[in-house]
């Protein structure tokens, strides 16, 4: 016998507790739910049957199907995991079948490709509570009788069936006996079809098949063509909402505490470059990002929340016919809506989208929806602009207009390039299941949570840190004798940079100073207001509305050296305008490298984004302008 | 220039090899993208 533990691998659709099985068998704490932002890898863990033989287990990604010519990730994976063609990872022993009892006709589909497969296979009839509680009459030794397989039921969120799935697993383990529906004539997609419905009515008997049940109940409302809408658009504000109004408690603590933390480290060393690294580059700079892991880890939070109760795939499903006229289906609807908050985790939803072609578009426009370091920025031209205190109804009135052009802008270019790259090779069509509403899962979201929160703060603590220590350095060298931070500014390689190229943002209504402030956005925007108090010498304030006071009374006197005012309402416009567009956040970029395996749409991205954000602003100026404004 | 700014330079030196380190000569398998996303030898089977 080989030394080597046997393979076991987890198959299942999306939402049928397939990561919960795995969880039960290996005590590991891998997320629950497949809809947004799971990763799209094969997890492992090992456990033992009950006579002690250890096994490696594996966690495939949730799919429906298991098309060779299919473009989902998820489902290539999957398949070559199957097949024994996933680089380091041997063809598993046994293939274990999670499904959802209560839904059998959709789940079954993947389980007889399973089968045709000729893999070992167990059939785990997962939640069959939930199946029970809707009148479903199961029967599973006629469900292994038909299709040839063991069955176990189980419920696995409450680790019953565990043991007795652990019983079933023996090796060598004998494949199944016949596959009935392949050897018939026609079509196999309509014989998997036809098996299933026969299956289901001899063995997953529904008493009452007209009796509506909770979740019927539930969705005659939210997905009601008109009621279903004021739910939807209710859910997403107060999620909105939520996101703002809560985070901002921990953003003001972090942000306190890193100022504290600051002037801890000033406190212990004589001033240097070595301090100034420290304190400006490095606290400065990562704490400028990690001030937004609140917000990130309550839009996780809310998105597990939506995910686990089932209501997320509703949401999906109105917003179909929406995403449809920018050539995207509703499963392009969440990565869009989580990039209001920020478009890294955005971006990373997109792996569930199974047209290739979709998700590249869907990462091309993600980062145009307004995210939520955008917002330091626009709350302090704002009120510039409308010669206003931050914090009137007009001023939110601009900020929904920003977010609407950001918004609509996304849409045109993502139609526009849907239409450019052309029908997909395969014809994927937004296949969408309708779970069951449940009690939300609340270990599995805070774990999911966390999880999520870990990579941002490990990002923070790596390409962030590194950008920030040569931003630093680009803002420190050349050094300068003067004692003056804006003179120091001018001085350095930035400051040099921001005055040759004068001439390119002269016409957009920028000098050099805005320039050069500009060139500091492109790791980060929010870092434009940290840049503006350095080149127009205000000392920041522990609060931020009242530094941005200060930058504003500033701004409002500086001038061209003719005397002419530099901010004029036509170049705050034009600054807004490109700060809707520009792609000013290195992070999303590296992350857009990775999520399309490819730096070069990275970098046309970049490209694009700053070359329109160029061309809008110009516009804009330059129109104004001759209209005399 | 004192110790504060040599190993201000440093710092700054040893991060931007690490960038161009990873930029340019980040090793990855022949058979899969190198992100560690699973994808595995036979993305285009």
């Amino acid at each position: 016998m080989s030394e080597n533990p046997s393979i076991i691998a987890l198959v299942g659709n999306p939402n049928s507790g397939k990561s919960t099985l795995f969880n039960a068998l290996t005590g590991k704490n891998q997320k629950v739910g497949n809809y947004a932002g799971v990763t799209v890898e094969v997890k492992s863990g090992e456990t033992y049957t009950p006579h002690g033989k250890k096994l490696q287990v594996l966690d495939l990604p949730g799919c429906y199907s298991l098309r060779a010519d299919s473009g989902s990730p998820d489902e290539q994976i999957a398949l070559n995991a199957l097949t024994g063609k996933l680089e380091d990872l041997a063809k598993p022993d046994l293939v274990v079948c999670v499904v959802d009892a209560s839904n059998l006709e959709r789940h079954l589909q993947l389980v007889l490709q399973v089968i045709e497969l000729g893999l070992p296979c167990v059939l785990a009839l997962n939640m069959v509570d939930v199946a029970e509680k809707s009148g479903l009459r199961l029967d599973p030794a006629k469900i292994s009788e038909e299709l040839g397989i063991p069955v176990v039921p189980m419920q696995a969120n409450a680790s019953k069936g565990i043991i007795e799935l652990k019983q079933a697993l023996r090796f060598p383990f004998p494949h199944a006996s016949e596959v009935s529906w392949l050897s018939k004539t026609g079509d196999i997609d309509t014989n998997r079809r036809a098996f299933i419905a026969s299956l289901c009515e001899l063995a997953a008997r529904r008493p009452d098949s007209h009796q509506r049940n909770f979740t019927d109940k539930l969705d005659s409302i939210l997905l009601h063509p008109f009621l279903g809408w004021v739910a939807f658009l209710a859910i997403m504000f107060t999620l909105f909402w939520a996101i703002f109004s809560f985070a901002s408690i921990p953003m003001d603590y972090i942000d306190v505490s890193l100022g504290s933390f600051g002037a801890w480290v000033e406190s212990l060393m004589p001033e240097g470059d070595l301090r100034s690294l420290l304190v400006n580059g490095v606290i400065g700079g990562v704490g400028g990002v990690l001030v937004f892991l609140p917000q990130i880890l309550l839009l996780f939070f809310f998105i597990g929340l939506l995910e686990s109760s089932g209501y997320m795939a509703r949401g999906a499903f109105l917003m179909d016919h929406v995403m449809a006229k920018a050539g995207l289906s509703g499963k392009a609807f969440l990565p869009l809506f989580g990039s209001y908050a920020c478009a890294i985790p955005g971006i990373m939803a997109t792996r569930t989208i199974d047209s290739a072609k979709e998700r590249l578009v869907t990462i091309f426009v993600a980062p145009w929806m307004s995210c939520s370091a955008r917002l330091p920025v626009y709350f302090l031209i704002i009120p510039l602009l409308l010669h206003e205190k931050e914090g009137t109804w007009k001023q939110a009135l601009v900020l929904f207009g920003i977010y609407t052009v950001g918004t609509l802008s996304a849409f045109i270019v993502a139609r526009i390039l849907r239409g450019k790259l052309g029908p997909d090779k395969v014809v994927t069509h937004f296949m969408l299941e309708l779970p069951p509403y449940r009690k939300p899962q609340w270990s599995y979201i805070f774990r999911h949570v966390l999880d999520r929160g870990w990579s941002f703060v490990r990002k923070a603590g790596t390409i962030i840190l590194g950008l920030s220590i040569l931003l630093w350095a680009l803002e420190n060298y050349p050094k300068s004798d003067s004692k003056d931070s804006a003179e120091v500014l001018a001085h350095s390689a930035l400051g040099r940079i921001g005055n040759v190229i004068e001439p390119v943002f002269k016409p957009l209504g920028f000098d050099g100073r805005t320039g050069t402030a500009i060139l500091t956005t492109f790791a980060a925007r929010e870092v434009l207001v940290s840049s503006l108090a350095i080149i127009f010498n205000v000392e920041e304030a522990d609060d931020d509305v009242k530094t941005r006071s200060l930058i504003r009374a500033k701004m409002q006197t500086a001038k061209w050296p003719d005397g002419r005012p530099l901010f004029t309402p036509l170049s705050l416009i034009s600054l807004l305008v490109f700060f809707i567009y520009a792609l000013q956040c290195l992070p999303t970029t590296a992350v857009v490298a990775r999520e399309s395996g490819s730096w070069k749409w990275a970098a046309g991205q970049f490209a694009f984004m700053s070359g329109f954000a160029y061309l809008a602003s110009l516009l804009v100026f330059q129109i104004g302008s001759l209209m005399g404004f | 220039m004192d110790w504060q700014t040599y190993t201000a330079l440093g710092v700054v030196a040893i991060t931007l090899a690490i960038f161009v380190h990873s930029l340019f000569f980040k090793k990855k398998s022949k058979t899969s993208c190198g992100h560690n996303c699973g994808c595995g030898s036979n993305k285009k089977p």
